[in-house]
């Protein structure tokens, strides 16, 4: 009996995990590493594909206009918005569950409204404030009084960017802010009953006692925020394909908004069907990030290590 | 006395900040849903601060498209998707939180990695593989793929580590109660708001989701909302005001279901989350 009792042991764990790695080995891990392949061929998509070596990584890290443009980019908004989203998001959290808020759970709810809203619908939305001529914004600002003429905010690099990064915001604030109340919720009220007692501010409450006990959801946040950044393509794209662009080119005003994401699909599955170079593209910036978290794990390594 | 005025002005005072910045964060959302009571020449006259009288106008028009399959085709993508990614990632959860066994570490590890490298990898050969799978086109490549939840996994394996007590496991096993009974009627129940977060977060990727719908999709009647409404208008002019109306009404299933789920979202969230 014992023996049974054991292989059955053995066996049902594998059963329940074995679902989630069959889809995951499936439709997942093969196309990873088959992309991987066909990053190394020319390829339409239709005829056989044609081992050309690393000639696509070579043409992206070279001469191709717009991969280092797009990776930029992608850095950028990323480098913006995560430290945004992980401060605001905590911040919005300590004052939606400050002592003496009243209908914290209605704010709170109401904070998670931008996340349920699809990309198309706010590339639309906000083309719709930010438009150059018939824009809310400008309509406004001209009404009020405080502008002349109508500025041209999704026509200019700059302000094109800043847009960008207020869509994510906008979209991932109260969203982040769920997770950083629910840590919070798990904090004991008698600590930060303590600090008062002990006589310490709302700003060193803040630094010395919610901001180090929330550290794990940090660095949730953060990496979650990461991995959604550098996938950046949906919003930006909606933005800047409705009447609001009269201008054609890849990526809004010079190419300003254009995103890892975005230049891979355009060049996949948009204007050309270059798969293999989309696939180079994906991988490029994989590469690219995996090379940085390498070096910055060895340098905070190393800085550890001279402290000892 | 003078301590309770101080609370009360303090709690206006907090209330006020942190309804300002909700109210903040609502405004596009309400110009969304008041954009989409006007007429098309409207939108880019009037100012969009109090409802217009083209509601019923736009709904009629959206109800002349293909709008009502669109919505039915959400809903069938976004069902199926949310109760297979929740059962797998339950069912994973389960295993690798109250079971040992061999290479349950590195297959932990592996779930771990996943969630850290963008699925958007392997697009390009997902795309060619549902082509040889003669998947394109159906709404069987947009279910049965994402059903794979790295996140829900790993979600379920902290939330049971600390929910579900090895004591009434062990008990029932006593009982003569085997791994797969248990599932359904011990482990199910603790988990139950654990479940449902999920159940929200799924469901609303499930819902939004844009880029492989429009990669794998190319005749108008398997079309989901968010790419359905890209194409109503005509082919001259696009007709923005229904176009509004029609992204507010598939809005609106999204906030019933989180309306409904809400308490049990931000429980869920936090008995996952103390651990980060």
């Amino acid at each position: 009996m014992n023996k049974k009792e054991k292989r059955k042991m053995q066996i049902s764990p594998y059963l329940f995990i074995a679902p989630f790695f069959l889809v995951y080995i499936g439709f997942n891990l093969f196309p990873i590493l088959y992309s991987f392949y066909i990053s190394f061929t020319d390829w339409d998509g239709i005829h056989a594909p044609q081992f050309i070596g690393v000639k696509n990584y070579i043409r992206l890290f070279t001469v191709d206009p717009y991969f280092w443009k797009s990776v930029l980019n992608t850095f950028l908004f990323v480098a913006v918005c995560v430290p945004a989203l992980v401060f605001g998001g905590m911040l919005m959290a300590v004052m939606l569950n400050a002592k003496w808020v009243k209908g914290k759970r209605t704010l709170q709810c109401l904070s998670f409204l931008p996340y349920l809203t699809t990309p198309v619908a706010i590339g639309l939305i906000f083309a719709l404030i930010f438009d150059w001529q018939t824009g809310i914004l400008n309509r406004v600002l001209q009404a009020a009084g405080w502008m002349d003429t109508a500025y041209d905010w999704l026509g200019s690099p700059g302000t094109a960017r800043v847009i960008v990064i207020l869509m994510v915001v906008w979209k991932y604030l109260g969203y982040n802010t769920m997770f950083f109340l629910s840590g919070m919720a798990g904090i004991s009220s008698d600590i930060y009953e303590a600090a008062e007692i002990e006589g310490a501010g709302t700003v060193q409450i803040f630094f010395k006692i919610t901001v180090p006990l929330l550290k794990n959801i940090m660095v949730f946040v953060m990496l979650t925020s990461i991995i959604g950044g550098l996938q950046l393509l949906e919003e930006p794209m909606q933005l800047f394909s409705g009447w609001a662009t009269s201008s054609t080119q890849l990526g809004g005003p010079g190419s300003s908004c254009l995103t890892v994401m975005w230049y891979l699909y355009d060049t996949a599955f948009g204007t050309t069907m270059r798969q293999g170079l989309g696939a180079a593209i994906s991988y490029s910036l994989f590469v690219i990030i995996a090379v940085f978290a390498f070096f910055s794990y060895r340098l905070s390594y190393r800085g550890e290590d001279a402290y000892e | 006395m003078n301590k309770s005025r101080k609370h009360r002005l303090q709690s206006v005072l907090e209330t006020f900040f942190a309804a300002l910045i909700v109210i903040i964060l609502m405004l596009p959302f309400y110009i969304m849903f008041m954009m989409g009571t006007y007429s098309t020449a409207e939108i880019f006259r009037i100012l969009p601060f109090k409802p217009g009288s083209h509601l019923l106008e736009n709904l009629k028009q959206l109800m002349a498209s293909n709008f009502l399959q669109y919505y039915w085709n959400s809903t069938k993508v976004a069902v199926c998707t949310t109760v297979g990614s929740v059962l797998i990632s339950t069912m994973a959860g389960f295993g690798f939180a109250k079971f040992h066994f061999k290479g349950k570490g590195f297959l932990f590890s592996m779930v771990l990695v996943t969630m850290m490298i963008p699925t958007q990898l392997g697009l390009v050969a997902f795309v060619k593989e549902m082509k040889v799978l003669g998947w394109i086109n159906t709404h069987l490549a947009l279910i049965f793929p994402s059903m794979a939840h790295a996140f829900g996994v790993f979600w379920m394996t902290q939330f049971m580590k600390d929910n579900v007590p090895d004591e009434v496991l062990e008990s029932a096993k006593i009982d003569g109660c085997n791994d797969g009974k248990a599932f359904i009627f011990i482990v199910i129940p603790f988990v139950r708001s654990a479940m449902v977060t999920l159940v929200l977060l799924v469901f609303i990727a499930s819902w939004n989701s844009f880029l492989v719908p429009l990669i794998l999709l190319n005749k108008q009647e398997m079309y989901t909302i968010p790419l359905g409404i890209t194409t109503l208008g005509n082919f001259f002019r696009a007709d923005y005001a229904v176009r509004i109306a029609g992204l507010a009404m598939g809005t609106i299933p999204l906030i019933l279901i989180f309306a409904l789920g809400s308490k049990y979202f931000i429980k869920g969230l936090m008995a996952g989350a103390v651990k980060g």
